[in-house]
């Protein structure tokens, strides 16, 4: 018997094992192969925009994605250094091998058991998940159940008409318990993604090619646990299709299997196919490709940008019209590949499903595409399975908190109509949210949940206090210009100046460079940040009204008989509640609550 | 159910009730001779209540969604007598309506989503102008022309929020959102657009919609009779001691539609008396915030006139001579009156008519809107400045998307709708994006 299963050894299934390791309680981690828990089984890099918010706030809350990150990082960039602070991201590319064997390293040193064998089968008794059946015949029991399987359900992918039954070249489909799920009659859909071939790098002429070196000094994504070490740091490399590979996959588009009929299901609108792009986008005559390497000692390399799935010779052909690919080997050909997933609105937000007590669904399986989005729900899945055995409540991320938060309530609140990804414009609140201020955000709540260690959280304080220090004297300090003294946090406001004329004038060590850039950021976004609060309070006032029990709706004047009839059935205890029931609209909201306010206040004389 | 008469309670030829709410045709139908199986046409029927007959009306019954409020809706048209009116409305109550409060009928429209909220509001301007501008103002914004000029200018703020949104999500991409969207350029084009409505629109608690007549002059000069006189009753008080006049006095008449608000003043002397003085004082600052002057002597003080002239610096005013009925004046006057015998008054009217309708631009003005659409998009238009500025400068992208959000999210006030973003949908759908 244990506390939690965890089904699946990808990104989701091992940030949900460790948050349960962290809360004290214990994990079993079934997979098909422990040899390929941690995988990274498409391109070999984490983070990007929207995607490290994701990574920093699981690491803010003692999660494990970004220690494995910097423990397996070969090429660090900071994007879009130049569009503001909030959207600053960091991407970094990791070698594949070390990144699933960094990540192994990591459980080793906790008390997750894992188990190698197929799950079969939910034990499930009055829809109630009560543990798994292994394909040994093995039954485990368990008080939750975190469900993480990737595309492993019912995946097959497609090479030209080929197609093979798997959710990753090599493993098996996860078929007897998708076959379950199905008995269950679950809402379910079809996704699709693909990937390009796999490049020998040894066969690439790379002097053809620009060369996109990382950032120095190399920067880190794990905040809370910095690393000691990083690996050696290499370069990506940039080409170009042209016209002639465009006319090549434009002959041979119907060999596709995605333009074929052979897929029924969606792909993802900002990760086209190579295909796609040829066809929808005719106008364009090159697309960029990164040649991404698979490690520092791996012979592969990852095209990122042209997956496919055309046959094996069409690819062989329009790869080798690449500038710099001419004579290039490649190891593994492109494939879509096509799986089930969950309907998330079947979730709370918790991830536990509505329909199967203690049974948690955690990542790809809910109509996510990426490591980041797996993690975190993996994180999410992990963390509220522990809580209710511990009987404490369901934690939740509020949009305002923490990209988790937003994943989380796009996911159980609207559903998804394509692989869901995260993008920094998904977060109405990201000038709050940005990737530097997860710690800030999150780390004290994940200290008081267990999932962040005492030594990290006592290291965490010392440096917000050494930054609250320097702020307080920084408000202190005054600088003297034309034989007038300003204040010195009024030159953070300066717009017209550059931030090394700021930091000169104001007279900083560079030692002060961190704190310094966090002051400047906080005094530059106070405004609006202060602004987005209020829209934060404003809809909380409605959540904190209550409308008094049994309150006559029939009383309210201007509210149709319809309103009242769904206001009287449902009760609801405050206005927020009264504004997420069907059909009332912000008009009936606000004579409730002007009739509330009425009520509560005695009359006063009016005057002209 | 809620019911109201739809005209105003005075003797005319014809009125006109308006019912609506769910089963309201049911329960008219029982009041009704014969009863109506059908929608959108006019049947004459005899309308009974409790055995008698109340009168012979017309009846229309409209089906809910199509209908003005969106709900199942009956329209009387009966006979305009008052005990007419009043019986029909106690045969409504009696069948369990309910008086519908002033703007019912617009709300529940409003909810049902056959108008939007700000023409929601209009009809209620609507019904509560005072006067034809503002009324022909209400119609244009009721007709929907301002809700479809911000609904569109709200559309293209979304579609440039796409290419600054694209700007930061996909800025690994070999393709340069800010200039191919000429985003610049556009956020001008943007900018003039909120102005434009700015401009063509009138605040309907504006007092400059009013048009201010003060009466000025020095004391005894008859002015307070000449406003009586004007009023067509007796406001203010009058008597032949100067100086009876002490506070300002204000009312509000009707001319050609031109709705006048008529200012008495103190006359205006050196006096000792230190109540008089504060009344001189008023009058005086009241001069700037009126449209016309109706500077008012008589053949006593005809020797201030240029003293006068002198105090009315840059205000449309008019040189009245009063009191015609006993003397004829020796200077030049733009008008000759006699408070007392009426004689001159119309001719004065006249002379005032073009002057306050000169004095205000409301005659080019096209929309009525209420201070809150007003400060909202004022509030957009700052958010669209802000954007601008930073984008020119080419940093912070960040917080000028935020503008671009607020500043759409001011207009999504002003029509009373939320519309969900699908700004990624937009930049998938037209941009080659993705590795």
């Amino acid at each position: 018997m244990f506390d939690v299963i965890v089904i699946g050894g990808g990104h989701a299934g091992v940030e949900a094992a460790h948050a349960v390791f962290r809360q004290g309680l214990s994990c079993c981690l079934v997979t098909f192969s422990t040899e390929t828990v941690g995988q990274m089984s498409c391109n070999p890099a984490i983070g990007g925009l929207g995607k490290s918010h994701l990574v920093r706030e699981v690491d803010a809350l003692g999660g494990i994605m970004a220690q494995a990150t910097d423990m397996s990082g070969i090429q660090y960039r900071t994007l879009n250094t130049r569009k503001g602070f909030a959207v600053q991201a960091l991407r970094v590319q990791c070698d594949r091998d070390e990144y699933k064997k960094a990540i192994q390293q990591i459980l080793d040193l906790t008390t997750i058991e894992i188990i190698e064998d197929e799950v079969v089968d939910l034990a499930v008794t009055n829809s109630k998940a009560e543990g798994v059946v292994l394909g040994s015949g093995q039954t485990i029991k368990a008080k939750k159940i975190i469900l993480t399987t990737g595309t492993f359900l019912n995946g097959v992918m497609y090479t030209g008409d080929t197609n093979t039954q798997g959710g990753r070249v090599g493993d098996k489909s996860a078929i007897p318990l998708s076959k379950r799920l199905y008995e269950l009659d679950l809402p379910m859909g079809r996704l699709k993604t693909g990937t390009p071939a796999r490049i020998k790098l040894s066969s690439i002429n790379l002097s053809a090619m620009d060369e996109q070196p990382g950032e120095t000094p190399t920067p880190h994504m794990s905040l809370l646990k910095p690393p000691t070490t990083q690996l050696r740091q290499i370069s990506c490399y940039i080409t170009r299709t042209n016209k002639q590979t465009h006319q090549i996959i434009s002959d041979n588009t119907h060999l596709s299997a995605m333009y074929s009929g052979q897929i029924s299901g969606i792909g993802p609108r900002y990760c086209p196919s190579i295909e796609d792009k040829v066809n929808k986008f005719s106008d364009k005559d090159s697309h960029q490709i990164f040649i991404e390497p698979e490690g520092l000692t791996k012979d592969l390399v990852y095209p990122n940008g042209i997956s496919t799935s055309l046959p094996k010779k069409v690819q062989e052909e329009f790869i080798r019209s690449i500038k710099g690919l001419e004579e290039c080997e490649i190891e593994e050909y492109g494939y879509a590949v096509e799986y089930d997933f969950i309907d998330p609105r079947s979730l709370h937000q918790t991830l536990e499903t509505k329909f199967i007590e203690n049974l948690y669904l955690a990542g790809q399986i809910n109509g996510t595409t990426g490591y980041e989005e797996a993690s975190a729900q993996g994180l999410v899945a992990g963390i509220n399975a522990g809580q209710k055995i511990l009987n404490k409540p369901d934690v939740v991320f509020l949009r305002n908190e923490a990209y988790i938060g937003v994943l989380i309530d796009d996911l159980t609140l609207h559903g998804v109509t394509e692989p869901y990804r995260m993008f920094t414009s998904r977060a109405e609140f990201r000038l709050m949210l940005s990737q530097d201020t997860a710690r800030q955000r999150l780390t004290e709540r994940g200290f008081g949940l267990g999932l962040v260690d005492k030594a990290t959280h006592t290291s965490f304080q010392e440096q917000e206090a050494i930054y609250q220090n320097f702020l307080t004297s920084l408000k202190k300090k005054k600088i003297i210009e034309h034989d007038k003294s300003t204040p010195a946090i009024d030159f953070l406001k300066r717009t017209d100046l550059s931030k090394s004329t700021i930091q000169k004038t104001i007279n900083l060590g560079d030692d002060d460079q961190a704190l310094f850039d966090r002051a400047a950021n906080e005094i530059k976004y106070q405004g609006y940040i202060a602004k987005q609060l209020r829209e934060v309070a404003s809809a909380q006032k409605h959540e904190e009204t209550t409308i008094p029990k049994n309150t006559n709706y029939t009383l309210m004047k201007g509210l149709s008989n319809e309103v009242v009839e769904r206001l009287t059935k449902s009760q609801p205890s405050t206005l927020g509640q009264a504004g997420r029931l069907e059909g009332i609209t912000p008009a009936a909201i606000n004579l409730i609550s002007i009739n509330i306010k009425k009520n509560n206040t005695p009359s006063k004389a009016t005057s002209h | 159910m809620i019911f109201a008469l739809a005209t105003p309670v005075a003797q005319s030829a014809l009125a006109i009730f308006r019912a609506s709410g769910s089963g309201c045709v049911d329960s008219f139908n029982s009041v009704l001779s014969e009863p109506i199986s059908s929608y959108r046409e006019v049947c004459l029927r005899d309308i009974l209540w409790e055995g008698v007959l109340v009168d012979r009306c017309s009846v229309v019954f409209y089906q809910g969604p199509k209908s003005f409020t969106g709900e199942d809706s009956v329209e009387v048209f009966c006979h305009g007598g008052l005990p007419v009116i009043r019986k029909l409305a106690s045969v409504f109550l009696g069948l369990g309506f309910e008086e519908a409060a002033p703007g019912d009928f617009s709300r529940r429209a409003y909810e049902n989503g056959k108008v939007s909220l700000n023409e929601a509001e209009a009809i209620a301007d609507l019904i509560h102008s005072e006067d034809d501008e503002r009324a022909r103002l209400s119609s244009a914004a009721l007709s929907g022309s301002l809700s479809e000029m911000v609904g569109s200018l709200g559309s293209d703020i979304d579609s440039l929020r796409v290419f600054v949104e694209g700007s930061i999500d996909f800025s690994d991409e070999d393709y340069d959102f800010i200039k191919e969207g000429e985003v610049v350029s556009r956020l001008g084009d943007l900018r003039q657009r909120v102005i434009n409505i700015i401009d063509s629109s009138l605040v309907s608690s504006q007092r400059a919609s009013k048009k201010k007549v003060l009466f000025f002059g020095p004391p005894n000069t008859g002015k307070s009779s000449l406003f009586n006189r004007l009023l067509g009753f007796d406001r203010a008080l009058v008597s032949n001691i100067p100086g009876t006049t002490r506070d300002l006095i204000d009312s509000e008449m009707f001319y050609n539609s031109v709705n006048l608000e008529l200012v008495d003043s103190a006359g205006i002397r050196d006096t000792g008396d230190v109540i008089e003085s504060r009344g001189v004082e008023l009058s005086k600052s009241r001069l700037v915030e009126t449209d016309v002057v109706l500077a008012v002597f008589d053949k006593n003080t005809e020797v201030s006139v240029p003293a006068f002239i002198s105090l009315l610096k840059g205000k449309k005013y008019l040189l009245v001579f009063n009191k015609l009925d006993e003397s004829s004046p020796s200077g030049d006057f733009d008008c000759l009156v006699s408070a007392k015998t009426g004689e001159g008054i119309q001719g004065l009217k006249d002379m005032v008519l073009p002057l306050v309708e000169n004095s205000s631009k409301d005659s080019e003005k096209t929309f009525l809107i209420r201070d809150r659409h007003l400060m909202l998009f004022q509030k957009s238009l700052d958010h669209l400045d802000s954007c601008t500025l930073k984008i020119q400068q080419e940093k912070d992208i960040d917080v000028a998307a935020e503008d671009l959000r607020l500043s759409r999210a001011c207009l999504n006030d002003f029509l009373g709708v939320k519309f969900p973003d699908d700004l990624l949908g937009e930049i998938f759908k037209d941009f080659c994006i993705g590795k």
